[in-house]
């Protein structure tokens, strides 16, 4: 059987392995726009911020990858897929047969369109390259403006802080984290921020980067110039589906697939930033670009491509943060619609280590949706799961979550053996 | 293949095994030479109790292995040896994605900043302290076989014991 695997990062990765778990003898080709092997993009600040060494960020030992006997094509971009044919078409001319296909493009940051981006030290960050230009620099005592306050932004901004330099971050809406955060949550993150000589910019937009060759100043909306000798624009991430506009998949925002991860081409499979797959929060296909949802994506969908029938259980949105010691876990929704039973519950703990301790709960009737936990974050994963199991729970247990006692994990069994 | 296996039922919460847990991950393995180390080492079992179960918790080598997918370090992997889950200190960066889907909430924070979970007493080869410490048998390290038979007979006797009393 002859796989082709269109991108190297989590989701491809995933799949690899998987198919390798199956099918000793199968042929498996993975073609990648990336000039490295299968790196973790997550990890890219922690590098920037000098916490780890570069040969940290990958995610296999050389042996490792060895053992999964891929044949890897290195920045080969590729620019079709013809169903008909079973074929996928590389910029360069070569085009690669195949028996199961699986595109695994990722996604690319949005990059802003206004009066002096393309200056050279504006910048996105996505891939290793990115941060090696950034890196080259850097140095303590210059100053940085990041736009966006998402998650890459507020990495990007520890990073360049831990590095020494004076960091500006200007984001549009009333807070930071919009997508992860609460506004309670945000604002407990933002006064810790602000501890460590961040400097947060809320409400306000920048119209336009000022320099002459060189980037110097950052111009916002209400007319105040902010310098700057570095831009890091964090706009969020785009699916790579352009190369696949005409070659009849179904495409949103990003390529559909069903719940065995299939697309609507017969033998070609998608997964991570590029799929939108089953949301089991939101009961509809989504965006959902975390790297726990490409890993399990790719696993499955490479088990499917080598012959089991396995179903995604669905994507749900969460992600881990640590700041200066700050440790904040969103899962599930966190948002809700304000009428019932659309319920929140929120507790302010004060905590021992000097870090503030809030937890918040989703509630859809008596079944749990969200929760933030901001200072204490052991044990989350209880939480979890108990999103996952989608069962109204019982008034015992929902007192015990709501006293917000972090060694809960009994409410979980029970919940598993009533 | 032995597993490392709870009877509920017969734990009293004495926690013998999180003393135990935290002396075979000690540089000295020993009670006293664990107090005087530097750095105190961590119990990587918790007995949870809620006044009516007692329950010797720690990593349950899941087989869907959420942790392993949510790691973005490539620290948490699979062992191709033993077939366990493992941390490898090297690679973990203490991002806690692992501790976001830990379905048993086991994994905790060790001394430099990483990951630490239940690693089946690697350093012991393999034989569980907890096991070894436990005074009621409430923790084994037993074939599934084997564990599966002892309940059954329980179970038997219980229904025997039912029909006396009827």
């Amino acid at each position: 059987m002859n796989y082709v695997l269109v991108g190297n990062s989590a989701a491809g990765l995933f799949a690899a392995e998987s198919i390798r778990q199956q099918d000793s003898s199968a042929e498996i080709t993975v073609l990648t726009a990336d000039t490295y092997p299968s790196y973790s993009r997550c990890l890219t600040t922690y590098y920037m911020a000098g916490d780890i060494p570069e040969t940290q960020l990958f995610l296999r030992s050389a042996e490792a990858l060895q053992a999964l006997r891929l044949t890897v094509h290195y920045g080969c971009s590729v620019s079709g897929l013809d169903p008909t044919h079973r074929v996928v078409f590389a910029a360069s001319g070569e085009h690669y047969s195949y028996d199961k296909c699986l595109i695994a493009t990722g996604a690319s940051a949005v990059s802003l369109e206004i009066p002096g981006s393309t200056l050279p030290e504006v910048f996105t960050l996505r891939h290793l390259d990115d941060v090696q230009q950034i890196k080259a620099i850097v140095a303590p005592g210059r100053q940085a403006v990041i736009i966006g306050g998402g998650l890459v932004s507020l990495k990007s901004a520890y990073a360049l802080l831990k590095q020494g330099l004076k960091v500006h971050v200007v984001v549009s809406s009333g807070q930071i984290l919009s997508q992860m955060l609460n506004e309670e949550a945000a604002k407990l993150l933002q006064e810790h921020l602000v501890k460590h000589s961040l400097n947060i910019v809320l409400n306000q937009d920048v119209t336009a980067i000022e320099g002459i060759g060189h980037v110097q100043a950052v111009r916002l909306r209400s007319g105040m110039n902010l310098p700057a000798d570095l831009v890091i624009v964090g706009k969020g991430v785009r699916p790579n589906t352009q190369p696949f506009l005409t070659s009849g998949l179904t495409i949103r925002q990003g390529i559909l697939v069903n719940e065995h991860l299939e697309t609507n081409l017969p033998d070609v499979y998608a997964a991570g930033d590029v799929a939108e797959a089953w949301d089991r929060l939101h009961q509809t296909q989504r965006l959902n670009p975390i790297w726990p949802n490409a890993t399990t994506q790719g696993r499955i969908a490479g088990a499917n491509m080598s012959g089991l029938a396995l179903t995604y259980p669905g994507s749900m949105g969460m992600n881990a943060v640590d700041f200066f010691g700050l440790r904040i876990i969103s899962v599930g929704i966190v948002k809700p619609p304000t009428s019932p039973p659309w319920r929140t519950e929120n507790l302010y703990l004060q905590h021992g280590s000097g870090h503030p301790t809030y937890q918040r709960l989703v509630w859809q009737g008596e079944t749990l949706k969200g929760f933030v936990l901001v200072g204490n974050t052991e044990r989350a994963g209880t939480l979890t799961a108990l999103i996952q199991a989608n069962q109204p729970l019982s008034e015992p247990i929902r007192n015990t979550l709501r006293r917000g006692k972090p060694s809960s994990v009994l409410p979980y069994l029970r919940a598993n053996v009533s | 293949m032995k597993q490392l296996l709870v009877r509920s039922e017969v734990c009293v919460g004495c926690k013998s095994c999180e003393l135990a847990c935290a002396v075979a991950h000690s540089q000295s393995k020993t009670l006293f030479g664990a107090f005087l180390e530097p750095v105190r080492p961590k119990k990587r079992v918790f007995v949870e109790t809620d006044g009516r179960i007692n329950f010797p918790l720690q990593c349950r080598q899941c087989s869907d292995r959420p942790c392993v997918h949510a790691c973005m370090a490539g620290a948490m992997h699979l062992d191709p040896t033993t077939g366990l889950v493992q941390v490898n200190p090297e690679k973990c960066v203490g991002c806690w994605m692992c501790v976001m889907v830990c379905p048993f909430g086991i994994i905790t924070e060790g001394p430099s900043h990483q990951a630490v979970k239940c690693d089946r007493c690697r350093e012991l080869d393999y034989e569980p302290a907890c096991v070894s410490a436990c005074p009621t048998k409430a923790l084994q390290w037993v074939d599934v076989d084997h564990f599966a038979a002892v309940g059954r007979r329980s179970w038997v006797d219980h229904l025997k014991e039912a029909n006396n009393h009827a």
